[in-house]
């Protein structure tokens, strides 16, 4: 309903701009590209008359200063910059790089921006130029690109002299690394102990790797989209469906996420124990250790996805039959409020996950996969769970939903376990760990063969060595297509920590591309004592690799939009306004474009609710006023951010601080919504200037 | 100013253009009146009331009248600058504000107003980019007109934030200029110029007659007025109050001039007895012809700059 509304108003605001524009203007903006006699060129070659003064007046405001203030500025950070890693140097620099140069640009483009069409009415200029035959349309356009062109003039300087630097950079990070992994060999092989250590460290691999390869990329590859990446824990294939075990006596834990909301009536929250909302687990058990003295506990945690600070954590004893049951004592802070009469959901609190971990030494538990809601956000019959929510009883208000798998983590992150060989060797056969990364069948479509008919998929791992340090983290990759799952081809790799690692399989795994089926990528870490951590872009397919410099260019073409963006908001302020009022404006524009997120969550917990100020119990009238008051105002917010550009879209550090290559698509993608986002604004400032009394 | 010839090498020399064929008058109004509105009703300003005026093409037309009479009004209304609250104008047979119609008008506002960061060429380089000239006739066309208002050469890369006005007033005449208008709409020209380059001015604009051009001259100094215009109108507070050639307002009908050079005392005496006693003529005023302070400062001065000349 509210998204309906803003998307109304939005569009009846915009429909009558631009109506208005093409019944008042549609003489102006057709002599843009066309001559209304042979004695005078297009609008376009006047736009770009006064787009050429607009430049000289940037350039007689002295701008070249930006450039040595950006390159003081980021000469001074490299100085000072230490980052923990050395790998991270350079991405660091990147992300200081493209900070810096948003924040000259931005600042000083506004100020000139609004300043300007107020400058040449005080100065009457546009006075002189409104005699010309050129139409209002082609100054305030020309101001425009003008101004973007300066822009972009200087975000190429400024990105020459970040990539001169980064040259630089790059080149004493590589000399670095070799000196300190020569150093660390030459230790090594003479078995000297560093102090703190009881045995000679072996040399680093990754300065290795980094003497050899540094930190300019600029890489390709296919990721599995969100949500097609989890780390399975130890995965029993013995068993069907396949079961993960989750080991006791460590801070192994597992992640459930329910995407519906697990909503309660404002009556439910209170009563005596045993009659509110639960969740309910349930585990298989089985036993890895004979010597098992404790009781069998499961420690949880529930928390709000949007505000994981608000959660409530328990110590659970499991029964006889593996289940235990979990009360909240504030269930009205982590669940969704629904309206028994019309079965809506009054207060929205967002997703909930519940961690569940196990503190018993010497059990397993075992993890049912349960399954991904489909589109309409019902599960597949026959998923298992361990853990659904209970309503309270006497509420048959509306289904439970179930949750799905979100994760698995050791150490606080996702870690895929070294294989036990001191068990193996025991007979005890235990079950492997395993990430799992499924690439979706459309972005298959993409894959570059290599010249001898194989493709190239990377991986970019954390390794954590708890023991056997000395030795190489080892580990099998099998991809296999969804259409094939039997056809397994795997490749045993080195892992190294933080640097690129290749492997390549044949195109066949890929099954038909004219048909073609999801990819799965299963990886498994083969060195005892080792942990391999991943996230969801760690592994991915291999694209041909792009020119560094062209991707920091398109990072500062994303900037460019950002600017440009501004400057088309700064000069349609200033159409009429005098300048300070106009960068106010403009600056207000700017900020609550950078806010829609905030402003959709305040709306999503409605009224009161979004400041937290909801008490317990049944609300007076006085309650309910201020909470209609308060729900009217995010309205509104919502409606006013979505007429305005949504600037945090414009990311520039989003692909290369990655090292990797930002797709033309999505640059296209930002020119062109930034166009769309500009084109009211426009249309506004031609309204406001085509019949504005000069001189 | 130094050659007051115009010939002009923009783009498209037939500058006779297809509007000025017509029998159209360059300039007509029909009860043109601007009111400026203020807050409250009372403190709404009428700045021009019921304007009907003719100029026709190839005539110089001066627009007189005190301060606050309403020059400056009619002017930016001719030019679409501002909008009527009544009333309609048409400029060389279009109405005004037309996009097209610009492209034959030449202004010169009573200040110069023009980029103090660029210098004299950039900014003839920038009008004529308007006016789509290409590289050439723009680098040609500059470079005449700046000769033509008689810039120093040596002042021409710098920028016009560093000129005096009586500088920046000849770059203002040369845009004005640039695209060799039909109609060239003078707002007080002579303001700011020394009075060599007030009489440059004139014969300027006596040129621009004579080639065929229109003007529209807005002018305090009256003196100068007469000189060149051959219609004049006085406005006073937004009304036309008198209108007509020059001749016909100024001549004075009781009154007979003889003018002659080397006449003898005693004749002089005896064409005075004459009147006076033989005719009956009562108030007779016999005098020696005075020179005018603009002409005596013009000989003096175009005397020494010519024995510089020669000296150099």
């Amino acid at each position: 309903m509210l998204d309906f509304t803003t998307t109304i108003i939005g569009t009846i605001i915009v429909s009558l701009l631009v109506l208005g524009f093409l019944l008042a203007g549609w003489r102006d903006f057709l002599l843009l590209f066309r001559r209304p006699t042979a004695r005078l060129g297009t609008g376009l070659s006047r736009v770009w008359s006064v787009a050429r003064v607009t430049v000289l007046e940037v350039r007689s405001q002295r701008a070249w200063v930006l450039l040595v203030l950006f390159f003081i500025a980021f000469s001074i950070f490299m100085l000072v910059a230490h980052p923990f890693d050395e790998s991270d140097r350079i991405p660091l620099y990147i992300r200081t790089a493209l900070m810096i140069q948003e924040i000259i640009i931005l600042v000083a483009f506004w100020v000139m921006s609004s300043i300007s069409l107020p400058k040449e009415r005080e100065r009457k200029t546009i006075v002189t130029n409104a005699t010309k035959p050129i139409s209002r349309l082609e100054i305030m356009l020309g101001k425009i690109v003008g101004f973007s062109v300066s822009a972009g003039v200087l975000l190429v300087a400024m990105g020459l002299i970040t990539y001169v630097m980064l040259l630089a950079a790059n080149r004493n990070l590589k000399a670095r690394a070799a000196e300190e992994y020569e150093r660390a060999a030459t230790d090594y092989r003479a078995k000297v102990v560093e102090p703190g250590n009881d045995k000679p460290l072996p040399p680093p691999e990754d300065k290795l790797a980094l003497s050899k390869e540094g930190s300019l990329f600029a890489y390709n590859y296919i990721a599995p989209r969100p949500g097609n990446f989890s780390v399975i824990g130890r995965l029993d294939t013995s068993v069907s469906p396949p079961m993960r075990w989750l080991m006791g006596g460590t801070d192994e834990t597992i992640i459930y996420r329910f995407p519906g909301r697990i909503a309660i009536p404002l009556s439910g929250v209170v009563g005596v124990p045993g009659s509110r909302p639960a969740f309910v687990f349930q585990f298989p058990v089985r036993a890895y250790s004979r010597n098992i003295t404790q009781r069998l506990q499961i420690r949880v945690t529930a928390y709000r996805v949007k505000q994981p600070l608000q959660s409530e954590e328990k110590t659970l004893n499991l029964d006889n039959d593996f289940k235990a049951r979990w009360e909240l004592d504030r269930p009205d802070e982590l669940f969704s409020v629904i309206n028994p009469l019309t079965g809506q959901i009054d207060q929205d609190l967002g997703e909930i996950e519940v961690r569940v971990s196990c503190p018993t030494y010497g059990v397993y538990l075992g993890v049912f996969d349960g399954a991904y809601p489909d589109a309409k956000g019902n599960m597949p019959p026959g998923a298992n769970f361990n853990v659904f929510a209970s309503p309270a009883p006497g509420y048959f208000y509306q289904p439970y939903p179930d949750p799905v798998v979100e994760g698995f983590q050791r150490r606080g992150s996702q870690q895929i376990g070294g294989q036990d060989y001191s068990a193996v060797m025991r007979g005890e056969n235990p079950p492997r760990e395993m990430g799992l990364f499924r690439f979706s069948a459309e972005d298959l479509k993409k894959v570059h063969p290599n010249g001898d008919g194989t493709f190239t998929v990377s991986m970019f791992l954390d390794v954590d060595k708890q023991k056997n340090e000395e030795m190489e983290t080892r580990a099998t990759v099998q991809a296999f297509s969804a259409a094939t799952p039997n056809d397994q081809v795997s490749r045993d790799v080195t892992v190294v920590e933080r640097r690129r690692t290749d492997v390549t399989f044949p195109m066949s795994v890929l099954g038909d591309l004219s048909k073609p089926r999801d990819l799965y990528i299963a990886l498994y870490c083969d060195t005892t004592g080792h942990y391999i951590g991943a996230t969801a872009n760690s592994v991915r397919i291999e694209q041909p690799p792009s020119p560094f410099a062209l991707n920091l260019l398109k990072s500062e073409g994303v900037l460019l939009t950002e600017a440009a963006l501004l400057v088309v908001i700064c000069v349609t302020c200033s159409v009429r306004l005098d300048w300070p009022v106009a960068m106010l404006l403009a600056a207000l524009a700017y900020c609550l474009g950078h806010i829609q997120a905030f402003v959709a969550g305040l709306l999503s917990y409605g009224g009161l609710t979004a400041l937290n100020l909801t008490p317990y119990g049944n609300h007076g009238a006085t309650y309910r006023f201020f909470d209609t008051v308060t729900n009217n105002l995010w309205k509104t917010l919502d409606v006013m951010v979505h007429l305005l550009p949504n600037f945090s879209r414009y990311d520039s550090m989003a692909f290369i601080v990655d090292l990797r290559n930002r797709p033309w698509e999505n640059l296209g993608a930002d020119a062109l919504i930034s166009c769309l986002y500009a084109l009211p604004f426009v249309v506004l400032g031609y309204l406001l200037i085509r019949k504005q009394e000069l001189g | 100013m130094t050659s007051p010839t115009v010939s002009p090498p923009s783009p498209a020399p037939a500058a006779a253009s297809a509007a000025a064929a017509t029998e159209l008058p360059a300039i007509e109004t029909r009860n043109l009146t601007k009111v400026y509105p203020g807050f409250f009703r009372d403190q709404s300003v009428t700045a021009l009331e019921n304007l009907n005026l003719t100029v026709n093409r190839g005539e110089i037309f001066g627009l007189l009248g005190p301060n606050g009479s309403g020059k400056t009004t009619t002017i930016k209304l001719l030019l679409g600058l501002i909008n009527p609250t009544e009333g309609f104008s048409t400029v060389l047979g279009k109405p005004t504000g037309d996009q097209v119609t610009r492209r034959s008008i030449g202004y010169l506002p009573e200040e110069t107003y023009l980029y103090r960061f660029l210098n004299a060429r950039q900014t003839l380089d920038f009008y004529a980019r308007i006016f789509n000239m290409n590289r050439a006739q723009r680098m040609r066309a500059v470079e005449y007109y700046l000769d033509f208002v008689g810039l120093d050469p040596a002042v021409r890369r710098r920028r016009l934030k560093t000129y005096s006005k009586g500088q920046a007033r000849r770059v203002g005449l040369a845009q004005a200029l640039i695209n060799d208008p039909d109609l060239v709409i003078l707002d007080e020209p002579t303001s700011g110029l020394d009075p060599l380059g007030t009489q440059e001015m004139k014969n300027l604009i006596k040129e621009l007659k004579r080639a065929g051009k229109t003007v529209l001259l807005s002018s305090h100094q009256l003196a100068d007025v007469e000189d060149v215009c051959d219609r004049v109108c006085i406005l006073y507070r937004g009304k036309l109050e008198v209108e007509g050639t020059v001749n016909s307002l100024l001549e004075v009908q009781d009154v007979f001039k003889v003018e002659a050079r080397n006449v003898p005392a005693e004749v002089q005496e005896k064409v005075v007895s004459l009147l006076q006693h033989s005719a009956g003529v009562s108030e007779v005023q016999p005098g020696v012809q005075r020179s005018r302070l603009q002409d005596l400062f013009n000989r003096l001065v175009l005397n020494k700059r010519a024995a510089e000349r020669a000296g150099k």
